[in-house]
């Protein structure tokens, strides 16, 4: 049983923020308080903010220059795709009738997910065929949801 | 059926490429051992605060905050403080899983309470539906039956 460990007990309040975290943004943005490229402007300058608290609280962190440029380069990459994907998701969840929709089809990353990992990475477990059998129980899965929109 | 042509649609796709790219990439850079966790939950925070400004800085439609009502600005800054919470959780979770999959995994089970919570409380959404829950279970259990199959 692979569901244990420390890496559990974080995923399981991850597993929660998600879904504080996509609810409030559905919630506000069908009050149409905000406009979806302000939600994402605001709320990734204030994590910009909390990231600055936390370097300077951070003791143990190393300052920009004592890290090597191309991992700098690589974790500005990851931020500016991980921007990408916040500006879809909030337009996403803006535009479709219901954000359980929107979190059921990126869910299916967890098949390019396994693919890529599997494939590619060393320390991964490798590619297994059976575990076809349960992608096509979330594809069954998704459709119903779907079929009922 | 979902209308496959729909924006929205569109978006959510462009969205599982790009968390593909995050995820795979935060755990290739942990698994090298390039960077401590919270250096890198640091960085991609302050990253992307620049490009939000940067961002602020070319949208000319955004509002001044100062134009934004105090309680909508409540709102932004919870959820802020929630995404920096999740970013602090998810990246140690998969600093310490054999496999990026399985916390994602555990994440996508949120989709269950997204359902009950927006069906049952808000008003723009569909009413709470047996059918939907059980394509939802279905989904669930299939994300269940993969990690199974998974050698920690």
């Amino acid at each position: 049983m692979v569901f244990k460990g420390k890496w559990f007990i974080l995923a399981v309040a991850c597993l929660f923020l998600a879904a504080i975290i996509d609810l409030t943004k559905k919630y506000i943005l069908d009050k149409d308080i905000v406009k979806p490229n302000e939600m994402v402007i605001y709320t990734t300058m204030a994590i910009g903010f909390f990231g600055l608290i936390h370097f300077f609280c951070d003791k143990k962190c190393r300052s920009p220059k004592k890290i090597n440029s191309k991992l700098l380069l690589l974790l500005l990459f990851l931020g500016f795709i991980g921007y990408s994907f916040s500006i879809a998701f909030t337009h996403a969840i803006k535009l479709s009738p219901d954000v359980t929709l929107v979190g059921m089809i990126v869910s299916l990353n967890i098949i390019l997910l396994y693919l890529g990992s599997s494939i590619f990475f060393e320390k991964s477990p490798s590619f297994n065929f059976d575990v076809f059998f349960a992608l096509i129980l979330i594809i069954i899965g998704i459709n119903i949801i779907s079929k009922k929109f | 059926m979902i209308n496959i042509y729909s924006k929205w649609f569109g978006y959510s796709i462009l969205g599982i490429i790009f968390v593909c790219v995050v995820d795979l990439g935060r755990k290739y850079v942990l698994d090298k051992n390039m960077i401590k966790v919270d250096e890198m939950i640091i960085y991609l925070a302050m990253f992307a605060g620049v490009l939000g400004f940067l961002h602020y800085m070319l949208e000319k439609d955004c509002r001044d905050p100062i134009k934004i009502p105090n309680k909508s600005l409540f709102y932004i800054f919870l959820l802020a403080i929630s995404v920096y919470a999740f970013n602090i959780f998810f990246t140690r979770s998969i600093y310490y899983a054999s496999d990026v999959t399985w916390p994602v995994i555990m994440i996508s089970l949120s989709a269950i309470f997204i359902y009950l919570y927006s069906s049952l409380y808000f008003d723009d959404s569909p009413d709470f539906d047996w059918k939907i829950l059980l394509g939802v279970v279905l989904t669930v259990v299939g994300l269940g039956i993969i990690s199974m199959y998974f050698k920690d």
